[in-house]
């Protein structure tokens, strides 16, 4: 596929989420999308500050890495990491969280007892409302995470196969 | 054969519509940052078990094993009662302590910090409940967590905040940065003399890097609370 293929498949993915109400998810594949790709090898800016010195100098050199990286040339990601980047926010959102609860269930031993989120106020104070869930909300039974994991699969082969 | 831009699209589509991942799509990110947390008690739980201690949940109303387990959606007070708030009662060799999720303390400075995740010692604990005062970060705190849940590459913001944190504590035996995802940045941010230890793998996905965190808290807790034989 073309870059403006990829930048196009980006768009849709943002005016999807967009539309069905998923705002936050929207701004994470925003930020995700548009964060400028450092080169692996930080080129001559990087080894002027870091080359040839011991690691004590190198920290004493280095008190503030976002003042460094704003000096280290970095670039606007391509269509393709655009979108491969969004797509990692889905995949984490889509199979880490639920994995996470599984993983408390194990290490918790509590059998099948429910777990709940509540706010820390008073009797009659106000909570934020998104601080109040329980587990159900955030696990899948076990068809629904075959369900998730075989569209997130042929995504990814799909994406595979657009690239070669 | 090559993909086409419709074949993806229609990938996205079925994916979107599947009724589930609406579910966990408009999941807020404080939900996610809650569950990472717990999944952290349990991997804490884990080590002190391995380490030949015990690890039980409690209420602070019910007791043991309470039912449902009722977590803090947001940061709160170690004596509060207003629920079930729960939190691991441990036992390891000659010591006992709690692990607790979103407690306050207050700080050398005056200042009042939010702890994700928190070892303390038990009989401190205790008296901090019958008061219903903050604990303080000092000796008694034997452990502090961050917890950060990322779905997008993180920077060192959050870290620098927890840095700050742990200079307002004393003496711990243990400060961890935990994430499920890191970044070269971060990692060199990390690095620093007097950061804390970085964790920044962690994540059911991965089971090298959830074993390498617990071995670590083993560790520490092998050092702090020899065994008696």
């Amino acid at each position: 596929m073309k870059e403006h293929d990829w930048n196009e498949l980006y768009r849709h993915l943002l005016g999807q989420l967009r539309e069905r109400g998923f705002l936050e998810v929207a701004e994470e594949v925003e930020l995700a999308a548009t964060q400028r790709i450092a080169p692996q090898d930080h080129g001559p800016m990087g080894r002027r500050l870091t080359g040839g010195r011991s690691a004590h100098e190198q920290r004493l050199l280095l008190p503030d890495l976002d003042s460094v990286d704003s000096q280290v040339p970095s670039r606007s990601p391509s269509g393709y990491e655009a979108f491969r980047a969004s797509f990692t926010v889905l995949q984490t959102r889509l199979t880490e969280v639920p994995a996470l609860i599984e993983a408390a269930y194990r290490d918790l031993e509590i059998g099948n007892a429910l777990i709940e989120w509540w706010p820390d106020v008073p009797e009659g104070g106000v909570a934020a409302e998104f601080e109040r869930f329980s587990a159900p909300d955030l696990t899948l039974g076990q068809d629904e995470q075959r369900q998730i994991k075989e569209a997130l699969d042929h995504l990814t082969q799909l994406v595979e196969r657009a690239r070669t | 054969m090559t993909t086409t831009l419709d074949e993806l699209t229609d990938a996205l589509n079925n994916l979107f519509n599947l009724s589930t991942t609406g579910k966990l799509l408009q999941l807020n990110s404080n939900t996610a940052e809650r569950a990472f947390e717990a999944y952290v008690l349990g991997l804490c739980m884990r080590a002190v078990r391995n380490q030949g201690g015990t690890a039980i949940l409690r209420g602070i109303k019910s007791g043991e094993n309470p039912k449902p387990v009722v977590f803090r959606g947001g940061p709160g007070s170690m004596a509060s009662t207003a629920q079930n708030f729960c939190f691991a009662y441990c036992t390891l060799g000659t010591k006992r302590f709690e692990i607790h999720l979103d407690v306050e303390y207050l700080g050398q400075s005056g200042a009042t910090h939010e702890i994700d995740v928190s070892l303390y010692d038990y009989k401190t604990a205790e008296e901090v409940r019958r008061k219903g005062q903050l604990p303080k970060s000092n000796k008694p705190l034997i452990m502090a967590f961050e917890c950060k849940f990322y779905t997008t590459t993180p920077g060192v913001d959050l870290a620098r905040g927890f840095v700050g944190l742990v200079s307002d504590c004393a003496s711990n035996k243990l400060n961890g940065f935990l994430a499920n995802k890191g970044s070269s940045n971060l990692e060199r941010y990390l690095s620093r003399a007097n950061a804390p230890e970085p964790f920044t793998d962690l994540s059911p996905q991965n089971p090298d890097g959830e074993d390498r965190f617990v071995r670590y808290v083993e560790q520490v807790l092998r050092k702090w609370a020899p065994s008696r034989t």
